[in-house]
């Protein structure tokens, strides 16, 4: 039987475009519209699963019950003495909740994937706070779109026309009532579009902020150029940045994680604070993950902080570059960890997923990721936005609920199901 | 008292030492001190499980091993002294009060942060955020002198409030961001944006520096700088800023190792 | 399961019970007549006994509550909740995590507490955050004073169509009553400008703040809802603001119909501004309870003000930029597409700052001036004055002229000549405070079943050590504030949750939305109109937008007749 189902919230970036109308026959998802490439190769997702639990034995995975695996990742868990819980972004919120609440009952650290990419946005926010808006206030109000660091065209392919340069507002109609502002290292496909394209040298994001800043406030800056951009061309962006009448920065992973990480942010944040003195201006990151936005969140209102909360002395306590998975395991502090709904050995650096490597590690994730292949158990779950529903945030932490579209394969249950039992495990072995 | 504690063993998870501070333990017989509660990882031990320990005449509290995952060595301590003869992990002396702390190897991130008075001198290498604050909160090292032999990390005094941080080596970036108060010395190289959003306060550097922050303004060439009684031979190309944020911070470049930076030179004269 | 609680001075204004020794029986989560000989017995010689504490105006939940917990890891890092055998762990001071909100409300005796601005888009935040408060009965306010459609309906004249638009948004966002802030103002602080006057136009809108309160007023009224508008009002950021309060319950004076209330005006403590300038703001306390006093259609809640550190945040961007620039604080800002806005600003108030000094006085004027106690609620709108926690710390300012005098003697001296404080006598009894913590705010907000121990009601009970016949509150205030701080008994749904000011079983409570009964043919007629505008306006889909009633963990609708 076929059946069209409407208003689907995407599941891949933090833009959870929530259009997507779906045709499903036979729990299999015939086609997709209104989607991206990317989401589209998501939800006619042809990957290799993880069908069965795996458990590690003489040096190899083999298949097991879900007893056993479970069983055996609790007993795991509950003896470490300072387990990171890691992953997040890529499952919803009831599944992070139930994360937060293992990481207290262990005394781990829960730590998601904010801390290797926007989690300098956040560090910047506890210094200087943020102009912030949700993105439909871009799309109605929206005359200066600045992109920094961001290349939208392929990592958030329909950001532009949904929400910032071509979408449709109250106030605003159409693209020629926006300018948009593109500053990144090369010339992008991002950048093409860009009324003004401003080439920042590699890893001179801070100079040219401080000098944009400057501009802003109108002093004269001493030096003749800035970081590889000429004076001339930073006060042009200052003036049409000043001149709009609503402005709005995007920045992505290119700011954060070029030199200066934070403080790069910091100095973002500061620049559209300043503005605000001037005109109406908000900042907002380019989320990568779907719902790193929620891991955030949810992590915040149980523990009070954002991402890299330790819990090894029975309370929430926070610090990243301590508390945080690349810092602790390159220190090599951490005795087991759970991964959750992330493939961190594809991702961290080498050295550090071979720190993971010597570890006792848990794994739960739909495919057979890369780090299903170092991991001592490995349990399959449910795709969130596909074979299970669930909160999501999207980039601008407005809420949505994903939707379960075809049943999970047989036996897979959900993040939030498999980490339950986890839960429950643990308090056994705990008598707690 | 003296009190020598040795590790019996290695560390295989962080462990949190801030109940072993000198004020805590003066005075106490050596069987409370090995029953002194501490929490490894996610569980609570006697300190006696970890370190074997003697007690000695003079020479306040000496630590033995590698204690590079000890964090909080000398944590809220208001007098006596610490004497590591290793590495330190994170937190040497955080929120110290008084008192001293000597580390032989190196120390970790937020060496002294909070700090409020006393000294802590490291012979090696110190991390990220020495003499900073806490996230989110203004309120960087206040009193006291931290120094450093060999070399720091990034944010080295950020926030701070007040007090000395002379590192003897070179630094990562940053130094001095959003410094209110308060002296930061870097005898080598800073990796750049010294003194990034800073109010006020001043940071000399002896080394080399890859450029000044375009919200900075040339204001002098001065011959020497004072750092509490100690001359420092310069000369120095003095900026002033953040402009960004209003502040009179004053940064103190050496002109000998910086010739990159002798445009600024023709912008001196105009300053007076 | 049974209750017998024994021997203690029952407070209870709703039932005109004002301190009389008597015995409280429970069944199954309800106050009843009498029980069983095995009814567990709760021994409450010499201690007062009160309906669980209702909180009409606290932010604990929602975007801007986290954004605030999220901007400061500082507030949180001294003050934080160990794990231990009845309750999780958590972190406190001004902006708790939601368990530690649940429990410290609990150890107060505080059982029901509205979150009192929700951004509908994100209202499922709101609600997430609501059900992981334990222990408390909660619910929130739905943000619509800066609503697109509300203003083009009214500006239009489609005043139906407005209250069908109304009953489907608190119906779509699971909302309890209808909120307004700084109305029309944050629309135009979208853009970054400032709408001051009641009569000032709202940018593009071709509205004014008045005609929302208005059409508001009316369509809450039309709908029967169970709350009246809850409205903080515009111009708050300015010194002379008591007018503008005084003006904005005028304006819905020729609406009242007697009682109840047609307007609560909320944290009037912030909105009680007498003079021209910050150097000599005074209070305007005594214009706006005289009003009060005078007129029997509005009430108020006040705001008070604890001197130190805590975190602002309100709906109203504009006020929180003024402040940030005040203050030179870290500032978030966090404007909503096509309905609302919010800021948050640290801010500290000090004893020697002669703005904060007399902003104190002014809460405590209008609590005391205003002389019938159920329509001055006690709220520190937290956290804006200051957190929930010091709660006890009012109820000991109100009691006792001595513990006013002795916070009066520490504060900035020209503040203390300028307000009228010092010559106030009154002291609230307890059947005052009882009235303005739970009786009155229960009855405001409607909620039949709640804030009185009288046969049927929600066993909801808060036990204090104080004993009424012996201690004089208004000498020994401290016993009071301490009695206050840690309940020796609180009850929810007739189970034992607090004993001796310590969580000995964590519950979760019911969240409250209501539900307007509104004719169909309006509906169809709203919800066609809406969706077309949702393409228009919005960033999501219409279909997305409402939260079904099975997303709450448990929902609990309170009909409006229409």
């Amino acid at each position: 039987m076929k059946m069209e189902v409407r208003d689907v919230v995407c599941t891949v970036c933090g833009c959870c475009c929530d259009d997507l109308i779906v045709e499903v026959e036979d729990n299999h998802i015939r086609s997709v519209r209104n989607a991206c490439a990317l989401s589209t190769s998501k939800l006619m997702d042809h990957r290799e699963r993880l069908k069965t639990p795996m458990v590690r034995e003489g040096g190899t995975l083999r298949e097991a019950s879900l007893k056993e695996a479970l069983d055996r990742a609790a007993q795991i868990l509950a003896e470490a003495r300072y387990p990171l819980l890691w992953g997040w972004s890529l499952t919803c919120n009831e599944a992070v909740s139930i994360g937060v609440e293992l990481a207290e009952t262990l005394g781990g650290v829960i730590d998601n994937n904010t801390s290797i990419c926007h989690g300098p946005g956040l560090i910047g926010v506890h210094d200087i706070g943020i102009s912030s808006s949700t993105l439909g206030e871009v799309k109605n109000r929206a005359d200066l779109i600045v992109y920094w660091g961001a290349n939208p065209v392929h990592a958030h392919p329909r950001h532009m026309a949904r929400y910032t340069l071509m979408a449709r507002g109250r106030f605003r109609r159409s693209r020629r009532e926006r300018t948009l502002i593109v500053v990144d290292v090369r010339r992008t496909d991002t950048a093409k579009l860009a009324d003004l394209y401003i080439q920042v040298e590699p890893n001179g994001d801070y100079e040219l902020l401080s000098a944009l800043r400057a501009a802003v406030r109108g002093e004269e800056i001493e030096q003749e150029d800035v970081a590889g951009v000429p004076i001339e061309e930073i006060e042009e962006m200052a003036e049409l940045m000043i001149g709009c009448e609503f402005g709005a920065l995007f920045y992505g992973v290119g700011l954060t994680m070029s030199r200066g990480k934070s403080r790069n942010i910091d100095a973002a944040l500061s620049l559209v604070r300043d503005l605000n003195s001037r005109t109406k201006f908000i900042i907002l990151p380019m989320r990568g993950h779907f719902n790193v936005t929620g891991a955030n969140e949810v992590t915040t209102w149980l523990s009070g902080y954002p991402f890299g909360v330790d819990y090894s002395r029975g309370y929430p306590y926070y610090n990243p570059g301590d508390t945080t998975a690349i810092d602790l395991l390159r220190r090599g502090e951490c005795d087991a960890a759970l991964v959750v709904a992330s493939d961190p050995a594809a991702h961290f650096p080498a050295s550090i997923t071979r720190k993971l490597a010597e570890i006792p590690v848990v794994t739960l994730d739909p495919h057979r990721s890369t780090t299903v292949e170092i991991s001592d158990v490995a349990i399959p779950t449910a795709i969130v936005g596909v074979e299970a529903s669930g909160t999501v945030y999207r980039m601008d932490g407005v809420p949505l609920e994903a939707k379960m579209l075809i049943r999970p394969p047989e036996g897979v249950k959900t993040d939030a199901e498999i980490l339950t039992s986890l839960l429950e495990g643990v308090k056994t072995l705990r008598g707690s | 008292m003296g009190l020598i504690l040795e590790l019996k063993r290695d560390l295989r998870v962080p462990i949190d030492m801030s109940p072993v501070a000198p004020d805590n333990l003066d005075g106490k017989p050596l069987d409370e001190i090995r029953g002194l509660m501490l929490w490894e990882g996610n569980r609570r031990i006697p300190l006696g499980e970890v370190f074997d320990m003697e007690k000695v005449d003079g020479g306040g509290l000496t630590i033995l091993g590698d204690l590079s995952k000890a964090r909080r060595l000398g944590y809220m301590m208001r007098s006596g002294e610490i004497k590591v003869r290793g590495n330190a992990g994170l937190y040497v002396g955080e929120a110290m009060r008084g008192g001293m702390i000597t580390v032989e190897g190196d120390a970790g991130a937020w060496l002294g942060s909070r700090m409020a008075g006393g000294e802590i001198v490291v012979e090696g290498d110190a991390g990220d955020f020495v003499g900073s604050s806490y996230r989110g909160s203004r309120e960087g090292m206040r009193k006291g002198i931290i120094k450093v032999k060999g070399d720091a990390g990034d944010e080295v005094g950020c926030w701070m409030r007040g007090g000395l941080i002379w590192i003897e080596g070179n630094v990562g970036c940053f130094p001095g961001i959003h410094m209110i108060d308060g002296t930061i010395f870097i005898g080598g190289d800073c990796q750049g944006r010294a003194g990034a959003e800073m109010l006020g306060g001043r940071i000399i550097i002896q080394g080399r520096v890859s450029t000044v922050l375009p919200s900075f303004r040339t204001s002098d060439l001065k011959g020497k700088v004072k750092v509490d009684d100690t001359p420092i031979q310069g000369p120095f190309y003095v900026f002033e800023g953040d402009l960004n944020e209003d502040g009179s911070g004053r940064l103190y470049v050496n002109k000998g190792r910086n010739p990159h930076l002798s445009w600024c030179e023709k912008l001196i004269g105009e300053v007076d | 399961m049974e209750l017998l609680i024994k021997n203690g001075i029952v407070y209870d204004p709703l039932n005109g019970i004002d301190g009389e020794r008597m015995d409280i029986a429970v069944r199954d989560g309800r106050i009843v007549e009498d029980v069983s000989p095995k009814a567990e017995v709760v021994d409450a010689s010499g201690m007062i006994v009160m309906p669980g504490g209702v909180d009409i105006h606290s932010h604990i939940a929602g975007s801007k509550v986290n954004t605030g917990r999220l901007m400061r890891p500082e507030d949180h890092y001294g003050d934080y909740e160990q794990r231990r055998p009845h309750r999780r762990a958590g972190v406190g001071r001004s902006i708790p995590s939601t368990y530690t909100t649940g429990y410290r409300y609990a150890e107060m005796g505080y059982t029901t507490v509205f979150e009192p601005a929700s951004p509908p888009i994100k209202a499922r935040h709101t609600h997430e955050e609501l059900d992981e408060t334990p222990m408390i009965d909660k619910g929130c306010f739905t943000l619509l004073g800066n609503n697109w459609l509300v203003m083009d309906y009214l500006r239009d004249g489609m005043i139906e169509e407005c209250k069908g638009f109304v009953a489907w948004m608190l119906e779509a966002t699971k909302g309890y009553a209808v909120k307004l802030v700084n109305p029309g103002g944050v629309e135009a602080w979208g853009w970054g400008r400032y709408v001051i006057g009641l009569d000032d136009e709202v940018p593009r809108f071709g509205i004014t703040p008045r005609e929302i309160i208005e059409g508001l007023c009316r369509v809450n009224s039309m709908l029967k809802l169970p709350h009246p508008i809850h409205v903080h009002t515009n111009n708050m950021a300015r010194v002379g603001n008591y007018e503008t309060t005084i003006a904005t319950m005028e304006t819905v004076s020729n609406q009242a119909a007697g009682s109840p209330c047609n307007i609560h005006v909320t944290h009037v403590q912030f909105t009680g501004r007498k003079g021209s300038s910050w150097v000599n703001v005074r209070s305007g306390a005594e214009d706006i309870s005289s009003y009060v006093n005078r007129r029997s259609h509005a009430e108020l809640d006040v705001g008070q003000i604890i001197f130190g550190d805590t975190t602002t945040m309100t709906a109203d961007g504009s006020f929180q930029y003024l402040l940030h620039i005040l203050s030179g604080n870290k500032w978030a800002n966090a404007d909503v597409e096509v309905e609302t806005g919010a800021g948050v600003v640290p801010y500290t108030y000090r004893r020697s700052n002669y703005v904060n000094a007399v902003q104190w006085g002014i809460g405590l004027e209008l609590a005391l001036l205003i002389e019938d106690p159920w329509r001055v609620h006690m709220t520190t709108d937290h956290p804006n004055g200051g957190p929930f926690t010091e709660y006890p710390r009012v109820i000991a300012w109100l009691m006792s002229r001595r513990a006013r005098d002795k916070t009066l003697s520490k504060i900035n001296k020209t503040a203390r000549r300028r307000l009228n404080l010092p010559g106030i006598d009154r002291e609230y009894t307890l059947g005052e405070i009882a009235t303005v913590t739970r009786a009155a705010t229960a009855r405001s907000l409607g909620l039949t079943s709640k804030g009185h121990l009288g046969v049927g009601a929600d066993a909801d009970i808060a036990i204090y050590a104080v004993d009424a016949q012996r201690i004089d509150p208004s000498r020994e205030y401290k016993l009071v504030r301490r009695a206050f701080r840690r309940a020796a008994y609180t009850i929810k749904d007739g189970e034992i949750v607090v004993k001796d000011g310590e969580i000995v079983k964590t519950v979760f409570g019911r969240t409250f939305w209501v539900k307007p009964r509104v004719e169909e043919e309006l509906m169809e007629k709203v919800r066609e109109d809406v969706k077309e505008k949702f393409e228009e306006y919005y960033t999501v889909r219409f279909g997305n937008y409402p939260i079904p009633d099975s997303y709450l963990k448990r929902p609990h609708a309170i009909k409006a007749g229409g």
